[in-house]
């Protein structure tokens, strides 16, 4: 499945995660496609690490991670999250073709950033199927 | 780095198939588990995009049993040839035992067999692997491309380009066709086992 | 090292690679085996602690509902203890408060929940801790939920705000008695504001998803 963003929905996208997930004070969301492309890179302007090597591994881990669940006779995990000393990842896969990763401190509650996630993604969902009519 | 239980006297080795994007890497294991998936128990597991290209790697473990009192099992391993996976690529490298590297005969991916070969030697530098060191067996793959007009790399070209310093064993193959697909991995895993036994002993 | 023990084993290698390689005989399959049963443990606030990692993890309405249901078993249990009662109480109020703001619950709530929490099972299973001790303890998170409480009455708009900030008890609390008082006060408004959200969200036009 291959898609086009124009510039006006990058910028809602961009609009939407920031409003969303990064006014949270987390450190990064990261859109990326599930070949590991990066779509949407926000963070808190304190990040230094190589996004585009994490994009690529996380496709790679989150296609690691669907395997794994089929090998159990899951269709898939509905949590893929990572509990660091200081930051923990987070990854939700929207529709097929995204996953939308998430970098955040122990001061945000997982299942409050889950729920705000699943708020944004019915935004992100809106913004990307937009193309898809044209 | 090859798993010694020295107890049961069990041998597991690592070997990865390395080679630039779209070489046949994956075809070469899809290829060897057609042969051999009877008398396997575990499938083979492919983590790849939807447009089939290898996201994260391919997998395909086998047990050849007892040979002089060791268990030998196997695991063999692709890693993505695409450029922008090299993360992912040094990750699948981690504890490599031996190397096969599919190189593409089409004359238009010479430049790419190349700095494949190169960024493998990157890539095992930073685990403080010599090149050089490592068991690795070259398959120069696609050599049917030839009956269908297509132009591609004769085989001294491509020995000179890739295997001069190193002397490695080589093979032309189709891993499409099957072609020495099997030749190549009996090799690759003889000379890895031999090399692990010399260490062990 | 001896070489020709290498060399026996590499020609034996070689024998079970050509043999591997051609066609053979199919493996046997081997039987499932079960999981082993857990055994159960016996302490007051185990349902409890349960379901507060579930919300840590994840915020349902079904979690939400277990939570509140758990906690007025627990309120009836611990009807005579006026600290764990207290407590049981503020998690009550922040619970159906996340349950009805769900993503737009203020962010410190689920902090605030953890806190609370933990200052009860602190109160419950720790036979060392003093009458005072605990008293303190609960002074403190009171103290803390009406931070929050006032946080979200700031980030309210004005007309919804039957907020009177609570009559001077924040500052003194001379004792449990007062500040149960104060909580039930605190409850009161709370849900007056609730319901005014309610009616303003009623009259909101509706949007299509």
């Amino acid at each position: 499945m291959s898609y086009i963003l124009d510039q006006e929905q990058l910028d809602g996208l961009e609009e939407a995660l920031t409003t969303d997930l990064m006014t949270l004070g987390i450190q990064s969301v990261i859109l990326i496609d599930m070949a590991g492309n990066v779509i949407v890179n926000l963070d808190d302007g304190k990040v230094r690490h190589d996004v585009y090597s994490l994009a690529a591994l996380a496709a790679g881990n989150f296609g690691a991670v669907s395997a794994m669940a089929s090998i159990i006779g899951e269709e898939e995990f509905s949590l893929l999250f990572h509990k660091g000393k200081s930051e923990n990842i987070n990854f939700t896969k929207i529709m097929d073709d995204f996953l939308l990763v998430s970098i955040f401190g122990n001061d945000v509650s997982l299942g409050y950033l889950r729920l705000k996630i699943d708020e944004v993604i019915k935004k992100v969902k809106a913004l990307i199927e937009k193309t898809r009519s044209t | 780095m090859a798993f010694i239980n020295t107890k049961t006297k069990e041998v597991q080795v690592k070997l990865v198939f390395v080679g630039p994007g779209r070489g046949g890497k994956t075809t070469n294991l899809e290829y060897i588990f057609s042969r051999i998936r009877h008398r396997i128990e575990s499938d083979m597991v492919s983590i790849k995009t939807q447009g089939d290209r290898t996201l994260f790697f391919d997998f395909l473990p086998f047990e050849l049993g007892a040979i002089k009192g060791y268990n030998v099992k196997t695991q063999l391993y692709t890693v993505p040839g695409q450029v922008k996976y090299n993360a992912t690529r040094k990750l699948v490298l981690k504890g490599v035992d031996g190397i096969v590297f599919v190189a593409d005969s089409m004359v238009d991916r010479r430049e790419n067999n190349i700095s494949a070969l190169n960024n493998l030697a990157e890539n095992l530098n930073f685990y403080d692997i010599d090149i050089t060191d490592l068991p690795l067996v070259f398959q120069y793959n696609k050599r049917d491309l030839a009956t269908e007009g297509i132009p591609i790399l004769d085989v001294e070209t491509m020995e000179k380009d890739l295997n001069a310093q190193l002397k490695a064993p080589s093979f032309t193959a189709s891993a499409l066709k099957g072609d020495n697909v099997i030749p190549t991995v009996k090799k690759a895993i003889s000379t890895t086992m031999v090399a692990i036994r010399e260490k062990l002993l | 090292m001896d070489k020709k023990a290498n060399d026996t084993f590499a020609f034996d290698l070689e024998n079970r690679l050509d043999d591997f390689f051609s066609d053979a005989l199919p493996p046997q399959e081997e039987p499932p085996t079960d999981a082993p049963e857990e055994p159960k443990t016996d302490l007051p606030l185990k349902d409890l602690k349960s379901t507060i990692l579930a919300i840590d993890w994840e915020i349902t309405d079904d979690v939400l509902e277990t939570f509140i249901d758990q906690l007025d078993g627990l309120l009836a249990q611990f009807e005579d203890d006026k600290v764990n009662h207290t407590l049981l109480k503020l998690l009550k109020s922040l619970g159906k408060y996340v349950r009805a703001h769900k993503s737009n619950a203020h962010p410190d709530t689920i902090k605030r929940i953890m806190a609370v929490y933990a200052a009860l099972e602190e109160s419950v299973s720790n036979d060392g801790m003093s009458r005072s001790e605990k008293e303190n303890m609960l002074l403190e998170e009171v103290r803390q939920f009406q931070r929050l409480k006032a946080l979200i009455i700031a980030s309210k708009t004005p007309h919804v705000a039957s907020s009177s900030q609570k009559p001077g008890s924040s500052e003194e609390i001379p004792g449990i008695d007062a500040v149960i008082k104060a909580i039930d006060e605190l409850k009161s408004v709370m849900a007056k504001e609730l319901g005014a959200i309610r009616e303003e969200l009623g009259q909101l036009p509706k949007k299509s998803s």
